[in-house]
C-alpha cells in the first residue's frame, strides 16, 4: 500500500516536472537555438582545424560534429536543475517540503524525470536536424541506436545525481554556484564535452576516461566514433559502475544534508 | 558620477559582507577559467593552429572575455536580475526616487566572482598569451569596452520582461548563448555569421573585435569597439525607456516607507 502510494506520488511529481518544462516554450526554444548555435560554432571550428595533422582518418569533421551532437543533447536536456534545490534551501521552502510524506530527494528526482521526458525528444530532434543539416551525413550505425539510447539515459541519471548533490551542498556552503562552476568545468574537460578524450595526452586520458565525467558525456558520445559492440559494452559497464557509486554518495549526502538542515536550518 | 559611486560603494560593501564566501567565489571563478583553458591546451597539443590562431591568441581572447564579463558583473551585476525585478513589479521603489532607475538597478548588485574573472584575465594576458606589460593599458581598454557591450546586451535581453513578463529564464538562456559565442574564436566563421555577431547579436564586440584590434594594432578596430560600446549602451537605455512606458505597478510602493 505504502509502495503504491509512493509510486503514484512520484508519478505526480514527474507530471509536475513535465508541465513545468512544457510551460516554458520560449526558454526551450532559446535553449534549442543555443544547441544549434553551439553545433554551428563547432562545425566551423572542426572544419577550420587541420585534422589531417592527426593522421587518424576516423576523425572527420562529420564524425566529430555527431560526437558533439550527443554531448550537447545530454547537456541541453539536463539544464541546471540543482538551482531548484538551492532555491528551496535558501528560501526556506525546504522546510515545507520536508513535511510531505514523500522523501524530498526522490520527489526532486521524479520531477526532473518529468522535465527530461519532455525535453529529451525535443533536443534529440533539434540536434539530429542540426547535425544532419551541417554534416549532410548520419555516421551512426542503426544497430547501435538502442545501446546509444541506453547509454544516454544512464548518463542523464548520473548527471542528475550530481546535480542533486550539488544542490544539497547549499546547506553547507550557502550557495552552490561556485561548486557547480568547478563541476561543470570538470564535465567540460574530463567529460570531453568538445574534444574527444582520445585526443588527450596518455596519462590524462586514462584518468579522464575512468572518471564519472566521462560516464556522463564522452562515453555515450564515443559511440558515434566507435560503434563496435565491444566498445558499447565497455561504455555501459563504466556507466553502471558510476551510477551505483554516485547513487550511494547521493543517498549519504541527502541524509547528511537533511540532518543538518533539521538541526541548524539554513 | 557621485551617485553612481555611492551606489557602487554600497553594492560592493554588501558583496563583501561575507568576505570568506566572496573570496572563495573569486578563487573558484579563476580556477573555473583556467580549467576551461585546458581544453585549448589539449587542442593545440594536437594541432599547430586554428586558421592562423595559436594557443597564445586563444589565451588573449579568453582573457578579454573574462575581463569584460568580470567587470560587468562586478560593477553592474544587477543586470542579471532585471527581468525578475520588472516581472514582479519590483521597479516601484526605484521609480519613486528622483534619479533615473536604470543606474540604480544595474549597480544594485555586485557579484564578487567578477573579481576572480578580472584577476584571471591578467594571468591570461601576461602569462599565457605572453603579452608584455606595455600591452596592458590597451588590453584593459578593449576589455572594458567589451564589458560595456556585455552589460548593455544583458540589459537589452532582460528588458524583454517589459513585453513578456515571465521571460526571466528566456533572457538568461539568451545571455548564456551570447557569452558562449563570445568565448570561442569566431574568425573561422563566414561573412554572414560574423556580420550577425557584429550587429544583432554583438558577441563579436566582446572579444573578437577587441582581440583583433590588439593583434593587428589597428586603431580603426579600436574605434569600432568604442563606437559599438556607445551604441549598445545607448540602445539599452532607449529600450529600457520604451519598456518603462509599458510597466504597470506591482503595488510594491509600500516598500518605500
Amino acid at each position: 500500500m505504502q509502495l503504491s502510494s509512493n509510486s503514484s506520488a512520484l508519478r505526480a511529481f514527474a507530471r509536475i516536472g513535465w508541465r513545468r518544462a512544457a510551460a516554458e516554450p520560449l526558454a526551450t526554444a532559446a535553449r534549442g537555438g543555443l544547441n544549434v548555435l553551439a553545433l554551428g560554432i563547432f562545425w566551423a571550428f572542426w572544419r577550420a582545424t587541420p585534422l589531417a595533422e592527426l593522421r587518424r582518418p576516423e576523425l572527420t569533421p562529420e564524425r566529430l560534429i555527431w560526437y558533439l551532437a550527443v554531448t550537447e543533447w545530454i547537456v541541453f536536456s539536463t539544464g541546471i536543475p540543482y538551482r531548484e534545490i538551492e532555491d528551496d534551501i535558501r528560501s526556506g521552502a525546504l522546510a515545507t517540503n520536508l513535511t510531505r510524506p514523500i522523501d524530498y530527494a526522490r520527489a526532486c528526482c521524479a520531477q526532473w524525470c518529468g522535465g527530461i521526458a519532455f525535453r529529451l525528444p525535443i533536443f534529440a530532434l533539434v540536434g539530429f536536424v542540426a547535425a544532419l543539416g551541417l554534416s549532410g551525413t548520419v555516421p551512426i550505425d542503426p544497430a547501435m541506436l538502442l545501446a546509444g539510447l541506453a547509454s544516454v539515459l544512464l548518463a542523464l541519471a548520473i548527471l542528475h545525481l550530481c546535480h542533486l548533490m550539488i544542490g544539497l551542498a547549499t546547506i553547507w556552503t550557502g550557495s552552490a554556484a561556485p561548486l557547480h562552476w568547478i563541476w561543470q568545468k570538470g564535465l567540460f574537460v574530463l567529460g570531453g564535452l568538445i574534444i574527444p578524450l582520445s585526443l588527450y595526452p596518455a596519462p590524462f586520458r586514462r584518468f579522464a576516461e575512468n572518471s564519472p565525467f566521462a560516464a556522463m558525456l564522452s562515453a555515450p558520445a564515443s559511440l558515434a566514433l566507435d560503434p563496435s559492440p565491444g566498445h558499447a559494452i565497455a561504455v555501459l559497464r563504466l556507466q553502471l559502475i558510476w551510477l551505483i557509486v554516485l547513487a550511494g554518495m547521493a543517498w549519504l549526502t541527502d541524509r547528511a544534508a537533511i540532518a543538518r538542515f533539521l538541526e541548524r536550518g539554513t | 558620477m557621485r551617485y553612481a559611486w555611492t551606489l557602487l560603494r554600497m553594492s560592493i560593501g554588501s558583496a563583501f559582507a561575507r568576505p570568506i564566501a566572496a573570496l572563495s567565489a573569486m578563487l573558484l571563478m579563476a580556477t573555473n577559467n583556467f580549467l576551461f583553458f585546458i581544453t585549448f591546451v589539449i587542442y593545440f597539443r594536437n594541432f599547430t593552429s586554428l586558421k592562423g590562431w595559436v594557443r597564445e591568441d586563444l589565451a588573449l581572447l579568453i582573457g578579454v572575455c573574462c575581463w569584460a564579463f568580470g567587470l560587468a558583473v562586478f560593477l553592474a551585476g544587477g543586470f542579471r536580475d532585471l527581468a525578475t525585478t520588472i516581472g514582479s513589479g519590483g521597479l516601484d521603489p526605484y521609480l519613486g526616487r528622483p534619479r533615473h532607475p536604470l543606474p540604480a538597478l544595474l549597480f544594485s548588485q555586485s557579484i564578487p566572482s567578477g573579481l576572480g574573472d578580472m584577476g584571471s584575465a591578467l594571468v591570461f594576458w601576461t602569462v599565457l598569451s605572453h603579452r608584455g606589460w606595455a600591452d596592458l593599458p590597451m588590453l584593459l581598454l578593449v576589455g572594458t569596452l567589451g564589458a560595456v557591450v556585455v552589460a548593455a546586451t544583458a540589459t537589452l535581453l532582460q528588458c524583454l520582461a517589459f513585453w513578456m513578463p515571465n521571460s526571466g529564464l528566456l533572457s538568461e538562456e539568451l545571455f548564456q548563448m551570447f557569452m558562449m559565442v563570445a568565448y570561442y574564436p569566431e574568425h573561422p566563421f563566414g561573412f554572414a555569421v560574423r556580420f550577425v555577431l557584429l550587429t544583432v547579436f554583438p558577441a563579436g564586440f566582446v572579444a573578437m573585435m577587441p582581440v583583433e584590434a590588439v593583434r593587428d594594432g589597428d586603431p580603426r578596430k579600436l574605434v569600432a569597439c568604442a563606437m559599438a560600446a556607445l551604441a549598445y549602451a545607448g540602445l539599452a537605455g532607449w529600450v529600457f525607456e520604451r519598456g518603462l512606458r509599458r510597466y504597470t505597478s506591482g503595488s510594491r510602493i509600500i516598500e518605500l516607507r
